[in-house]
């Protein structure tokens, strides 16, 4: 009767203690997990928060070279903007141009800095359109000109 | 069963601690990261309202053969600019250029210098580093 009691409360004991590292465990692991997801979504948001960038060109003068429009994209935010047909897509009057009609120069800028996006002069017509650049996360401008 | 309660007891509160431990070290920075870059977006959004300029001279000089215009801006605004930051273009096309100040203060001006290659009339346009601008026309 003794030796079951005792064993009674050992059983209890190992069950109590496996229970609650069992519990502490997926606690522990949730915990990871959401902290993870909502560091790389804050720290995402963040970089939302601080890119920026404008479409600088005179309307009424946009500058051609070896058939290719020239628009200019400064860096009007706080981080360093990744400039290449990856991370940018330009629309003309809604239309998204394919990646091999246009391509940025340099590769990167920093706030302030200005880089150029050449646009086939093929997808172009003469008129007035509308150039909407869509960067990172996201960000975009918008601008109309006259060709 | 006393035992059992305090085991698991201690078991429990040392994740909890853990997880608070985590938690301020992962999610904290963020958030302070956060609110940093809308502190960053407020200033910027709040210096874009207080930047102005205005173009109020376009010369175009012969210097030794090399044709210069000379752009005069006056910061119209109530922020202090940074020459080193301005774009400028000519006809449209980006112009590298030198400036007689590093900074523009309030109610000054500093005159841009930029190399031409033809005379003929020109039209400028003067762009901050917050993106504000301002055009002019030169006839020749």
């Amino acid at each position: 009767m003794g030796f079951s009691l005792t064993s009674t409360h050992l059983i209890f004991f190992i069950t109590a203690i496996s229970l609650a590292g069992i519990v502490s465990g997926i606690f522990i692991s949730v915990t990871m997990n959401i902290s993870n997801e909502f560091s790389k979504k804050g720290q995402s948001l963040a970089d939302e928060i601080n890119i920026d960038f404008q479409i600088i060109n005179d309307p009424d003068n946009i500058p051609e070279t070896s058939g290719y429009y020239i628009f200019y994209i400064k860096n009007t935010g706080e981080n360093k903007i990744v400039t290449d047909n990856e991370t940018f897509q330009i629309f003309i009057d809604g239309n998204l141009i394919s990646k091999s009609k246009y391509y940025l120069t340099p590769d990167h800028i920093y706030p302030y800095e200005v880089a150029e996006i050449h646009v086939d002069n093929s997808t172009i017509s003469s008129g007035t359109h509308k150039l909407k650049a869509v960067g990172p996360y996201g960000i975009s401008d918008t601008f109309i000109f006259t060709i | 069963m006393g035992f059992s309660t305090i085991g698991a007891t201690l078991i429990i509160g040392i994740s909890i601690i853990a997880m608070l431990s985590i938690f301020s070290t992962e999610i904290l920075p963020v958030v302070f990261d956060i609110n940093d870059s809308y502190r960053d977006l407020e200033n910027r959004i709040l210096e874009k309202s207080q930047t102005s300029i205005n173009i109020t001279n376009v010369t175009l000089s012969n210097v030794g053969g090399n044709l210069l215009l000379n752009v005069t801006v006056k910061n119209t605004g109530s922020v202090s600019l940074n020459t080193s930051d301005f774009s400028i273009l000519v006809n449209g096309t980006k112009k590298s250029f030198t400036a007689t100040k590093s900074v523009i203060h309030p109610e000054k001006e500093a005159i841009f210098t930029i190399t031409v290659s033809s005379s003929g009339s020109k039209r400028i346009k003067v762009i901050t580093y917050n993106g504000v601008a301002d055009y002019a026309e030169y006839g020749g």
